[in-house]
């Protein structure tokens, strides 16, 4: 499907924008369909396989995902942060033809890594309880589904401030091919948005703790940004405020999605939470309701499932989103999450995966991995650690760091690591957490 | 220990972890690749610790501007430790 969008889009329209030092690079439609039509030349053995790709946040990853989709190949979206010990068990486990863009080798073609009917799809990761990522299945239409198209939008320049393994950088993607508009990469780092907003960006997509990080910056060109839009973690009131005030022409928008469901729907009026008139309501393109104090949602638009493990939704298509919410008035306001996984700047973290890197030292007893309240990133991950009794205290911290710099992505590795004589336990024996 | 200090320290630990060992002058541009190399997770770091050594957590309310290492410092040096 992007394949065939790239090449019915006039050519001469600028499309990828980067920049090196002060030069701004450009290609037009017409040049990435070149470079994508080599690229499909010479990977002509990954047709109808399954293929996994690095999203690092350049114009190859970009140019691959035109290229394997021409392929009618699955693509899996592997974040650029994964250590290749998982991904070497990701390559195993759905049985991957190639990891590109990596070092990671992939398995020897055999029929258990083709596509079933070569129709292209797209693979997810999402944050699992173990050291293994789930997979998310969708197809370039599930994710398009949601994507406004308009005339308007023809001459939008978006920023991409997610990596392209992320729903929601999948989303900043499809807007500006679907509209025939142009994509800023390598503004993955507030400095770096900060650079690249210079370069005319019209729609700016981010989390709040990237914006809030954006917003410490001074030399900010946002003479030309139109349009803000915000997600992945609850927004506050005070970040609204402030965006709306430093950002005057913009309007600033918040929405709700997640890699399961979608985009769900957006918030135009500067205020936080969303209107209690979205529940329950079939004006929407998704179906909200609370249950239990937990948002769940049915949509048409959602993924097609995990890989090799059972549908969260039940038979009604209903989605608990995991979400705790609260009504007040005319609002209904996010509280925190329903399990125990921490939301660190927009990523989720099941505490469980970290505190199987913690436990793997022989020198820990006992470990318990929560949230701690950030006013940066809205949670960090927070380890409390009981160690062996003769146990050198600076020495253990600093291995242990180490331990899980080297397995978990960065925004998982524990930020407070607390070495403590107990931790507290409910009557049943099992570890308390709050 | 002035605030200052404990700041500064604070810092230089982030960036020790990170195998880092930028120049700690005052123009340094705290974020970003071209600066001291601090990204949004090391910032939460250090304004976790320093909210728990100084009581002082100037990102909970208000705009906060941090161009350089100096302004960053300047932020906990604006209110006296407790």
């Amino acid at each position: 499907m992007i394949s065939g969008v790239l090449g019915s889009t006039d050519p001469g329209r600028p499309f990828l924008v980067d920049r090196d030092g002060e030069t701004l690079h450009e290609l037009s439609y017409g040049d990435c369909r070149a470079l994508v039509d080599e690229l499909v030349r010479s990977h002509a053995e990954l047709r109808g396989t399954r293929v996994g790709l690095r999203a690092t946040p350049d114009r190859n990853t970009v140019l691959r995902l035109f290229a394997l989709d021409a392929l009618g190949a699955r693509v899996h979206l592997v974040p650029p942060t994964v250590p290749d010990e998982t991904v070497d068990a990701l390559v195993e486990q759905l049985g991957l033809h190639a990891v590109l863009g990596s070092s990671v080798e992939g398995t020897s073609v055999d029929t258990t890594s083709t596509n079933g009917d070569g129709r292209p799809e797209v693979v997810l990761f999402t944050s699992g309880t173990t050291g293994t990522p789930k997979a998310v299945l969708h197809t370039w239409e599930s994710l398009a589904a949601r994507i406004h198209r308009s005339a308007t939008l023809a001459d939008a320049r978006w920023m991409l401030a997610y990596p392209l393994s992320a729903f929601a950088g999948l989303q900043v993607f499809l807007h500006a091919l679907l509209n025939g508009g142009s994509v800023v990469l390598g503004a993955g780092v507030p400095a770096g948005a900060a650079r690249a907003m210079s370069a005319g960006v019209t729609h700016l997509s981010a989390t709040p703790t990237f914006l809030r990080l954006l917003l410490m910056l001074d030399d900010v060109d946002t003479e030309s940004l139109a349009q803000v839009t915000l997600g992945g973690e609850p927004v506050d009131q005070p970040l609204l405020d402030r965006a709306g005030q430093r950002f005057p022409n913009s309007r600033v928008t918040h929405i709700y999605a997640s890699s399961e469901m979608g985009a769900c729907f957006s918030v135009h009026d500067g205020r936080a939470g969303f209107p209690v008139t979205y529940l329950e309501s079939d004006d929407l393109a998704v179906w909200l309701t609370i249950r239990d104090g937990e948002l769940h949602i049915r949509s048409a638009h959602g993924m097609g499932g995990y890989v090799g493990l059972a549908d969260p939704r039940d038979d009604t298509g209903l989605y608990p989103t995991g979400d705790l919410v609260e009504v007040v008035d005319d609002r209904v306001h996010f509280l925190g999450r329903r399990n125990e996984s921490i939301n660190v700047g927009g990523q989720k973290v099941h505490p469980r995966e970290v505190e199987e890197v913690l436990l793997a030292e022989p020198r820990v007893r006992a470990a318990r991995v929560s949230g701690a309240n950030s006013s940066v990133t809205g949670q960090i991950v927070r380890a409390d650690v009981v160690a062996a009794a003769d146990a050198d205290e600076a020495e253990l911290r600093r291995a242990l760091l180490d331990r899980c710099r080297r397995q978990l992505q960065p925004f998982k590795v524990p930020r407070i690591l607390k070495i403590v004589d107990a931790l507290e336990q409910t009557d049943s024996g099992k570890l308390t957490r709050r | 220990m002035s605030n200052r200090s404990a700041v500064l320290a604070v810092i230089q630990r982030v960036l020790d972890d990170k195998g880092l060992q930028p120049d700690l002058g005052d123009d340094a541009a705290a974020l970003g690749e071209s600066g001291l190399g601090l990204d949004s997770l090391d910032i939460a770091t250090i304004a976790a610790e320093l909210d728990a050594d100084l009581d002082i957590d100037p990102f909970a309310h208000g705009d906060v501007r941090m161009g350089t290492l100096g302004e960053f410092v300047a932020l906990y040096e604006a209110e006296p430790a407790t």
